[in-house]
């Protein structure tokens, strides 16, 4: 019997350079020079007697220093009648102390040129500054009378209230915010990653001091928190000072937060968001994946890039061939629980329907067929040659840090996920995009002027249509 | 790691130092540059930094939408949207995607004035992007399709910018009523109806006369060397020739108006806007350090005079702010609010004017002349840590001054303004009568 060896050749085009096929006349690019990969600089953690975890980075480029606090609440932590909550708290730190007012506190800051942000997000909050070396001792200072002190005077409370009421109505008729909200809560329902997290005008009256001390005492504690440090400081230095000032914080046991499983979308459902006199729509289509530290999340990013990053499938279809749009990305939502995909973009109200075909003819080429190697290299270099880009300056380096420790991912995560995205394989994506890609149940929310694209729309499933004057945020159905 | 700082000690000319714990004690090293001119006139200004391992390289060529003619507007804008749709050794969309194989970010702007072309990437690949460049300056070659089908995407961020936000068209008013004669009447996103009078025959002609090499500025900021980054500039931008005739520059200069303007319009917005832009001089006009000292003092933070009265105290604005649009000739202070639902636009410019006349009247005090100080020195720090905020300083140094090293000299300027000079200022421009106001109500109210 003859035995034929039949030799398999795999040729892999070539990494790192997104070369289209060229005529031999056309002069080809520089190569580039040989670079040494770029660790991430070295760090050092510290939990205080208090539970809370100190980040420190030496970073002395410039005489610049990050500090980060990193409370582990956020919006998902609202009471689920009271979205908003967590913003709202969030937002009255620096409107007083029991021995500062928010005159005081603007002035004593704002007099040395530095700033101090707080912020509100889903799944941590973050308290912050980036400020000159000689400023930090001010800035902690008034960072932990803010965390530690807040005032939270009924004055306080009414001015904060009716900025926030102003603010969402001034929010609830901007399209992209519309389309995002309304996207969010249609998708997660009641579940904590639902609501609104600025609120909703409903919930932003009923606010009560009680209900602000209440989630302040509750999750305000160094010992679920982190403070990063990062810039002109040595190891030391920044050890102290976060001794000194946040030595003294006094922690408690914090409840936990079911973020439970969420039922997978049977069907195809579609919000229509009228705003008649709109002359674009903004278009929302995706689900909901996997929690942030699933073995398989890095597979599923991966795949959302080639559909949405830079120079992806999306950019490609809709802008680059047809000029359908300004922007097309594929958003990824990390959480600790059940995360978030979408495809995320806006077209004039005529080409409505055309723009959904295309996202849903792409989301299946993605789910279906596995992509090409070139592909591949193209978005994995990108992810992976970034990385220097991203750890440039001390608040660089300090989000890094903060991220790191919202998501609980490892000490030495930022010098191996490289590694771990640089084995990532076709078929890796192409599995995990089968089991968990949806291309038939997924959830499209559209902010624009239905009546133009009604007909049509209700041939790509079921469809629900809300005015947008009308539109409820507080409701899980939008109505 | 190389520490970049040298500190000096520096006694204020009006002020005892407070406790040793101050910004003062932090003076801003000067961005250390070089600068070189090629024979055909292209200009390389170069800063090393290797503190992390990329490059951001900017391309700054001298032409924005002020230099557009009459019944094209946006073109220029349109025209960085067609820089990326192929050149004779790289096909329509490789730029872009080169730079994002390498994971780079790699973006583009139109303003009044200049159109810059940046990247920020890996700095192994340097000669790569300059070649890029240098093939795009060289022979940009867009076909009708990609003219068209651009066109359409610039149509589109029209409408996302300017169309669908609730006060996206605020400042097209504006501009429009508040300049007769120069260009500057219209914004860089161009009219709807000029953009569909273009064409793709107008390209060639507007990259022969602006896109020319005596035209345009490479700044480079990062971790190179630079006889090396100078030795690739030339290899591939020495042999493109200069224009053929000189750049055409406006000249038009706004004739003075007699008296305030004043447009009121009802449409759909869910609260009162209300935007009042005052005629102020050039950047790098001896009168705009103290103006900007002013804009500090009237809207630098929450400690600062419209936002206490405003938001704070009165409470009846979302938002009160005040600036001014710097430009190439001279153009527009702003003051901008947002009114709480219910509140009237009357009242808002009421209180407005109050705080303008309260600056044009009464000498600042010298402890909000020391934070507006502290605020511009710490700001040399904290907005120039990153090489893409190093290039943006030194690339508007020399294109907008046409004087690199007023990216350093400025700081001293502004710690020279004294509490006359502000005054001066503020006599000098904020009279109503050399305004024009453009108020914005919901349909629902009066």
């Amino acid at each position: 019997m003859m035995k034929t060896k039949i030799t398999l050749i795999l040729v892999l085009c070539a990494t790192a350079l997104a070369a289209t096929a060229r005529t031999a006349q056309k002069e080809n690019a520089p190569s580039p020079q040989n670079l040494e990969q770029t660790r991430f600089p070295q760090y050092e953690v510290t939990t205080l007697e208090n539970g809370l975890k100190v980040f420190i980075l030496e970073h002395p480029e410039q005489p610049v220093i990050s500090i980060q606090l990193v409370i582990a609440a956020g919006g998902s932590n609202d009471p689920p009648h009271l979205p908003g909550l967590a913003t709202f708290t969030t937002g009255l730190l620096k409107s007083g102390t029991l021995t500062r007012t928010a005159q005081e506190i603007a002035e004593s800051i704002e007099a040395e040129g530095g700033d101090i942000s707080t912020r509100a997000a889903r799944e941590a909050i973050i308290i912050s500054a980036s400020i000159l070396k000689d400023t930090s001792d001010l800035a902690l200072e008034l960072m932990t009378d803010i965390v530690m002190n807040p005032d939270f005077s009924n004055e306080e409370i009414e001015r904060m209230r009716q900025q926030a009421m102003s603010g969402m109505i001034s929010d609830l008729t901007n399209p992209d915010f519309v389309a995002d909200a309304s996207f969010i809560r249609a998708l997660y329902g009641t579940h904590p990653y639902g609501h609104p997290a600025k609120g909703t005008p409903a919930s932003l009256k009923k606010i009560s001091r009680t209900d602000i001390l209440e989630f302040h005492k509750t999750f305000f504690v160094p010992n679920t928190a982190a403070l990063v440090i990062a810039g002109d400081v040595t190891h030391q230095e920044g050890l102290a000072m976060a001794q000194r000032w946040f030595g003294r914080w006094e922690g408690h046991e914090v409840p936990g937060l079911d973020l439970g499983q969420l039922r997978p979308r049977q069907e195809r459902e579609i919000y229509a968001i009228d705003d008649p006199n709109s002359n674009q729509t903004e278009i929302r289509i995706g689900q909901t994946i996997m929690p942030r530290k699933d073995e398989d999340y890095f597979s599923l990013l991966v795949g959302s890039y080639v559909l949405g990053g830079p120079s992806g499938r999306l950019m490609n279809s809709l802008r680059v061939q047809r000029g359908l749009t300004y922007g097309a990305y594929e958003v990824i939502i990390p959480r600790k629980g059940p995360g978030a995909i979408y495809a995320a973009t806006e077209t004039r109200t005529e080409k409505t329907i055309e723009a959904i075909e295309i996202i849903l003819e792409e989301i299946d080429r993605l789910k279906s067929q596995r992509i090409p190697e070139d592909e591949l290299e193209f978005v994995k270099a990108f992810l992976i040659g970034s990385f220097p880009l991203t750890i440039e300056t001390p608040s660089d380096l300090g989000s890094r840090l903060a991220n790191l420790a919202v998501y609980d991912l490892g000490f030495d995560y930022l010098n191996s996920y490289r590694d771990k995205l640089s084995r990532i394989s076709a078929e890796d994506v192409a599995r995990v995009a089968k089991e968990k890609i949806r291309s038939e149940n997924v959830l499209i929310v559209l902010v624009g002027n239905v009546a133009e694209f009604q007909d049509e729309l209700e041939i790509l499933g079921n469809v629900k249509t809300v005015s947008l004057s009308m539109l409820d945020l507080d409701s899980p159905t939008l109505d | 790691m190389i520490r970049l700082l040298a500190i000096f000690l520096m006694c204020l000319t009006t002020i005892c130092p407070l406790a040793a714990q101050s910004a003062e004690n932090s003076m801003p090293a000067p961005l250390v540059y070089g600068e070189h001119l090629l024979k055909n006139g292209l200009k390389l200004i170069t800063h090393e930094d290797h503190s992390t391992p990329i490059v951001n390289l900017q391309v700054w060529y001298h032409v924005g939408a002020k230099d557009e003619e009459d019944g094209q507007t946006g073109f220029a804008h349109l025209f960085e949207h067609l820089m990326f749709k192929g050149s004779l050794n790289v096909d329509p969309e490789e730029h872009s995607d080169r730079i994002t194989s390498i994971g780079g970010i790699a973006n583009a702007y139109t303003t009044d004035d200049v159109t810059v072309y940046w990247q920020t990437f890996q700095s192994n690949y340097l000669e790569m992007v300059l070649w890029l460049e240098a093939d795009r300056l060289k022979s940009l070659n867009v076909s009708r399709e990609n003219f068209l089908s651009e066109r359409e995407v610039v149509k589109e961020e029209r409408r996302v910018r300017i169309e669908s936000p609730p006060y996206g068209d605020l400042f097209e008013t504006l501009y429009s009523k508040a300049f007769d004669i120069h260009p500057y009447r219209h914004l860089a996103i161009g009219s709807m109806e000029d953009l569909d009078r273009a064409n793709v025959e107008d390209v060639s002609k507007f990259h022969e006369t602006f896109y020319v090499p005596n035209n345009a500025y490479i700044v480079l900021a990062g971790n190179f060397n630079t006889d090396q980054a100078l030795a690739w500039v030339k290899k591939y931008f020495g042999s493109i020739a200069p224009g053929k005739k000189d750049v055409p520059r406006v000249d038009t200069m706004e004739p003075e108006h007699n008296g305030e303007r004043r447009v009121s319009i009802q449409k759909e917005v869910p609260l009162p806007a209300y935007v009042a832009g005052y005629y102020v001089p050039e950047d790098g006009h001896p009168d705009s350090y103290p103006l900007v000292i002013a804009s500090n003092i009237l809207s630098g933070g929450r400690s600062s005079r419209l936002y206490q009265s405003l938001v704070y105290k009165e409470q009846i604005a979302l938002q009160a702010e005040a600036g001014a649009s710097f430009r190439e000739h001279p153009n527009l202070f702003f003051a901008i609010l947002i009114m709480n639902r219910g509140e009237s636009i009357d009242t808002g410019e009421a209180l407005l004017n109050n705080q303008l006349k309260r600056i044009m009247e009464e000498p600042v005090s010298l402890s909000e002349l020391k934070k507006a100080k502290n605020q511009l020195r710490a700001d040399y720090i904290l907005r120039r840590q990153s090489v893409r905020e190093k290039a943006d300083a030194l690339g508007h140094a020399a294109v907008i001054h046409q004087d690199t090293s007023s990216a350093n000299a400025e700081l001293e300027l502004f710690l020279k303004v004294e509490q006359a000079d502000i005054m001066r200022v503020a006599q000098k421009y904020f009279d109503p009568q050399n305004r024009t106001v453009v108020s914005v109500l919901p349909l629902n109210q009066k």
